[in-house]
């Protein structure tokens, strides 16, 4: 690095503070995420007081009637929240000063000639971590919208628009999503709905059972029988390969939807309507799982294959013990997009969906159940997606460790 | 990718034929559904989209007519209303279908226009026919005929601030009553520098009737194949439409691709009037919002509002439809109607149970008010046709990109080529 | 390689392809045939299988033709016209930024670098959320006076200015760059997985090679790195190209293709790229018309790669 000195203190400087300002909007906002689920979990001993009036449409309308004007009362979750404030800032603060502090002692222990390189580090961390906000912030507003009352979810903070945690936290909308059977909203708790077993099994639990095998059965087949045909399109002989390959890339072309209804007909035709067979059969056959993982098989040396075919080794063994292993990663990734195209396949699953037995709708189909007709309530949604992301983020967590940290370099030696 | 033809015969040779065959030859048909009870009741399938509450009323509603009607009994499954359409689409596509089913008032007309509904005029329809609200009861009339009847309906008003009335030096309990009062109280209600306006407003076709309606402007003859979006009225209304973000500035422009939407700058306290339906009114309390609710702004033709809601239909394939049809009947007739509105907050379909609601709430009353001067929407066998055209000529006409006359006989020349003109 | 072993391996290729093969018979081919035939049909007489009347060319005619009209040549259908530009323009610029993004992800986040699993982590994980909530999400940001860019914006330049007044949303001319940046930062992610997994693939010891030849970093990166990426490059182009096409869900939630630009007297939408002029047709219940827009973009597909496989020669992926 050429840069005089005083150039790269300035340079340090700037980043210092852009590292401050990231620091600061950064520690805030998940010291308030933070404070306000310890307020909404710490105050759920007197849920009645807790929360706004359940949006049943009589009891508001009639309250809009007798009081002109309803200010907004903090729960006591807010309250409680209210009261985290100074520990919030203070923490706050402290955590920022500690950073700086660290990167600035740092700074001094580094060699000058060193010095270059450590500005760079650092430019990248912060750009990193701008790109790492920018990228998640889809989710920790999700996050917090579904913890926002009815009707505030679109209520802006003007003092700070960044600020998105709600202020007047609420569990409701969690509460709501978790019993969503038909007629089990807050005001009624009128025995007359509960006639047999199975209505009580017509919860959320049913519902996210049922996703999870519809998702993680077609998942697991997509991913095997893609890695088979694969690996056959990659490394190994066949007549005509390349041509077969060329008609199945040109189907990929042609939207899904356009198959919906032939392959409706198909699945009523096979008796499979309303069984879970009927979520994803159809749906199996994935080119783009094909091609994806041809690609990057494409990429493991021949040497590899040619060489465990000399020690003797079988196809079957050949593709178990060479090919699966270095491809775990892209696997894992086909797995991960899979699952989720199926635990989000709202219309076809809605379609061959036998509404006359209710213990075999899926998540998206029973979500959108309490969509309603005109207004689609933000937070109830949002609170929704949460459940339906929470699987994923934990198939995620458990696959990064194979792909995420799997991805090394180096991993072939020849 | 060259795809060789007699590699592609050989490929289906190889594997598709014969599995086709086979698959086909050993599956069973579509299972037929049980059209009775163990006791031997008659089974009449009734696909609705109604929600929570409405469902724990419907369910009772049901065991009260089972008891005078023994012989049959109504199975009601609920479907989401996000995506009914297309459940009901597909279901009919294998004969699936329901007995009777409650549909998006848009809907009836492709469902009656591909001959899957029934007219009611054979089982009796047209000596009740007269206690129904004519705006929501036009929306099941089809080339002559009635193939569904209300069952639920509701309409746009307008919601106001109070509190931004009372600071801009207005009467918080008068609202305006013409166009004119409307732009002149708009603009003391509006200040861009803060943020603030008078009105936002949305720019499809569904929100834009309001406007249409006040005029007295029809967007289709009766005789069903002339478009009449350039006809006087109509350019006037849209003139209207148009001034008050173009000219007066009280507008928003709320109905641009990515801004602030009517209900959430009305909840931020941002605009102070939004036009608006029933369904808001929940939502907009619990924000904690101080509002009223108040007629559209009279145009030449008085105040008018569109309709929205749905309607109940019985299918040809039905077996029953006369014991369908006398559900229905007995669903939306006075004391059942008016019962189910009590509970639900809703505004009667049916005339007669006007006198027997009464609710607390004036904003409430004013809807059921303003329904009564609703005008049925325009009814197409391909609604999203109809916004597919006018909407972008209406947002040209709001950006300046082209005069109301232009825009409007554009629009309505396209109408008459796609959406109306229906060969034989 | 002696006749019986490719025999042999002709046999054991097709047992590894058999599961896929069999489950794309059943459940493609049909599918694909019949979306073929209804395209030469209107369904809009009923909506059994049974009630498709023959209409022969006019869906494709009423598609692709012209009509004379006040003295001019007039498109029957501008509008598919116009979208399939759009088209062009949204995957010619989604498509390479998308993959610059994720390799430069993947190359930054190869090296040993401190937490370079959480970045890895974080920067896939917005390939998770529903595409309606990111888009829902993105509209917000957007959106002017309340967007987090209005705010940004306005406390640097002020409150008159582009972002605040109107929103990238809310012009013709940044609508669809807005969205494509919202499918950039989405996508990421999962480009830079793939490109990471291809990565470890290539041997260390090409580099230490190049090293003791003098090669630069930057010539190893277009001799060795992208040379060895190419399939990935590859996958990546074709799925690009394959997103484009099928767009319509982020249109759906951002824009529903708005804004409205006018030009020669036809309205246009600006963000109407061909996959939500198709969702449109099918979700109205014009399946005929659907049908023969899919395969016209299908037959735009095979001939733009026949061209390219003619005269960008050699390139095989």
């Amino acid at each position: 690095m050429t840069s005089s000195a005083p150039t790269r203190v300035l340079l340090f400087c700037l980043l210092l503070i852009g590292l401050i300002l990231i620091s600061t909007g950064l520690c805030s906002q998940m010291l308030r995420l933070g404070s306000m689920l310890l307020a909404v979990s710490t105050t759920t001993e007197a849920p009645a007081a807790a929360e706004l009036p359940p949006i049943t449409d009589q009891t508001v309308v009639k309250n809009s009637a007798t009081s002109s004007e309803i200010p907004i009362l903090l729960t006591p979750a807010g309250r409680r929240m209210e009261a985290f404030n100074p520990a919030v800032s203070f923490f706050k603060f402290l955590l920022t000063a500690a950073l700086v502090f660290w990167v600035v002692a740092r700074w001094l222990r580094t060699p000058i000639i060193l010095r270059g390189e450590f500005l760079k580090t650092m430019f990248l961390y912060e750009a990193l971590m701008v790109g790492v906000i920018v990228v998640l912030f889809p989710f920790f507003w999700m996050v917090c919208t579904s913890f926002k009352p009815s009707g505030t979810e679109l209520k802006i903070n003007i003092s700070n628009p960044f600020d998105v945690v709600p202020t007047n936290p609420t569990l409701n909308n969690f509460k709501k999503v978790l019993k969503i059977e038909p007629g089990n909203t807050a005001s009624d708790a009128k025995p007359q709905n509960k006639e047999d077993a199975e209505e009580q099994k017509k919860n959320f639990g049913t519902y996210f059972l049922n996703s999870l095998i519809v998702a993680s059965t077609a998942a697991f087949f997509v991913t095997l029988f893609a890695s088979m045909a694969g690996y056959v399109f990659a490394k190994k002989e066949l007549p005509y390969k390349s041509t077969m390959f060329g008609i199945f890339m040109a189907t990929m072309m042609i939207p899904g939807m356009m198959f919906m209804v032939p392959q409706f007909f198909m699945i009523c035709k096979m008796g499979l309507f309303g069984t879970k067979w009927a979520m994803f059969l159809p749906h199996l056959a994935s080119v783009f799982g094909v091609f994806m993982l041809k690609q990057f098989m494409e990429t493991i040396p021949s040497s590899l294959i040619e060489a465990a075919r000399i020690d003797g080794a079988s196809e079957w063994q050949i593709f178990r013990i060479v090919i699966i292993p270095l491809s775990m990663p892209i696997l894992l990734t086909l797995f991960l997009l899979t699952f989720l195209f199926h635990w989000s396949n709202f219309l076809w699953q809605l379609i061959v969906t036998d509404f006359q037995e209710p213990l075999s709708i899926t998540l998206p189909v029973a979500l959108s159940l309490f969509r309603g007709q005109y207004t689609s309530d933000l937070g109830l949604i949002m609170s929704a997606s949460c459940f339906s992301v929470v699987p994923i983020v934990i198939l995620f967590l458990i696959a990064q460790r194979y792909f995420i940290e799997g991805m090394t370099q180096g991993a072939v030696k020849e | 990718m060259i795809i060789k033809p007699n590699l592609l015969s050989r490929l289906l040779l190889l594997f598709a034929l014969p599995l086709l065959f086979v698959s086909f030859l050993t599956l069973v048909g579509c299972g037929h559904r049980e059209e009775k009870t163990a006791d031997g009741r008659i089974i009449l399938n009734f696909w609705h989209t109604y929600g929570d509450q409405e469902e724990m009323i419907l369910k009772e509603i049901i065991k009260d007519w089972e008891k005078s009607n023994a012989s049959y009994t109504v199975q009601a499954t609920r479907l989401p209303f996000d995506g009914h359409k297309a459940k009901l689409k597909t279901a009919l596509t294998v004969e699936r279908g329901p007995d009777m089913a409650r549909v998006d008032w848009s809907f009836v007309c492709e469902l009656a226009r591909k001959n899957a509904l029934v007219d009611l005029a054979a089982l009796g329809f047209d000596k009740i026919r007269d206690q129904y609200l004519a705006a929501p009861l036009g929306t099941n009339f089809i080339d002559g005929k009635y193939f569904g009847l209300p069952d639920q309906t509701t309409c746009v008003a307008l919601f106001y601030n109070k509190k931004m009335f009372r600071e801009a030096g207005l009467n918080p309990d008068a609202p305006p009553k013409t166009w004119d009062e409307f732009i002149e109280q708009g603009k003391k209600l509006t200040d861009p520098t803060q943020g603030r306006f008078a009105f936002a407003m949305d720019n499809t076709l569904w929100w834009t009737l309001p406007f249409f309606n006040t005029f007295g402007a029809k967007i289709i003859a009766s005789d069903g194949v002339t478009c009449l979006l350039d006809s006087k009225e109509a350019i006037a209304a849209m003139d209207l439409k148009s001034s008050l973000y173009n000219t007066h500035k009280i507008e928003a422009g709320s109905w641009r691709a990515g801004s602030i939407s009517p209900d959430s700058g009305f909840v931020n306290g941002k605009y102070a009037m939004i036009f608006s339906g029933p369904w808001n009114l929940p939502k907009f309390t619990n924000s904690g919002i101080e509002f009223g609710v108040g007629l559209i702004p009279a145009g030449p033709a008085g105040t008018s509002t569109n309709v929205g809601g749905t309607n109940v239909v019985i299918f040809n394939t039905s077996k029953n439809q006369q014991a369908c049809f006398d559900f229905l009947t007995y669903f939306t007739s006075a004391e059942v109607h008016a019962r189910w509105c009590k509970a639900l907050n809703q505004i009667p379909v049916n005339l007669k149970s006007y006198d027997l609601v009464k609710y607390d709430d004036p904003n409430l009353m004013k809807f059921l008010e303003q329904m009564k001067s609703a005008v049925a929407n325009p009814i197409v066998t391909h609604s999203d046709v109809l916004e597919d055209i006018i909407n972008p000529e209406m947002e040209a006409i709001m950006t300046g990109q082209k005069t109301s006359m232009e825009a409007l006989k554009n629009a309505a020349r396209k109408i008459e080529k796609k959406v109306l003109r229906r060969d034989s | 390689m002696s006749a019986p072993s490719n025999h042999r391996e002709t046999i054991s290729s097709l047992i590894f392809l058999s599961p896929f093969l069999i489950l794309f018979a059943i459940f493609l081919i049909f599918p694909i045939i019949y979306s073929f035939y209804l395209s030469f049909f209107d369904a809009s007489k009923g909506f059994g299988l049974s009630n498709l009347h023959f209409v022969g060319f006019e869906n494709y005619v009423n598609l692709l033709g012209f009509h004379f009209e006040e003295g001019a040549f007039k498109l029957n259908d501008p509008a598919f016209w116009w979208s399939i530009a759009v088209t062009f323009i949204y995957g010619g610029l989604s498509i390479p930024l998308g993959i610059g993004a994720s390799l430069m992800l993947a190359l930054l986040l190869h090296n040993k670098l401190a937490g370079r699993n959480f970045f890895r982590s974080a920067f896939f994980l917005p390939n998770i959320l529903d595409m309606l909530v990111v888009g829902v999400i993105w509209t917000l940001i957007y959106a002017p006076k309340y967007g987090a860019l209005a705010q940004i914006t306005t406390y640097f330049f002020g409150g008159d200015q582009f972002f605040n007044n109107g929103g990238m949303l809310s012009s013709p001319f940044t609508a669809l760059p807005a969205v494509i940046i919202a499918m950039v930062l989405k996508g990421a992610g999962f480009g830079m997985v793939l490109f990471l997994a291809a990565l470890q693939n290539i041997p260390e010891a090409v580099y230490e090679a190049a090293d003791i030849d003098g090669a630069s970093k930057w010539d190893q990166f277009w001799l060795i790195t992208l040379p060895l990426l190419k399939p990935i490059l590859f996958f990546m182009g074709v799925t690009g190209i394959i997103g484009s096409l099928n767009a319509f869900t982020e249109i759906y939630a951002m824009t529903a293709g708005g804004p409205q630009i006018v030009l020669g007297g036809e309205t246009l939408g600006s963000t109407q790229v061909a996959g939500y002029y198709l969702y449109k047709q099918f979700d109205g219940g014009r399946h005929g018309y659907a049908a023969a827009i899919s395969y016209v973009l299908l037959a735009i597909t095979l001939l733009l790669t026949w061209l390219q496989k003619k005269f960008v020669a050699g390139d095989k992926a």
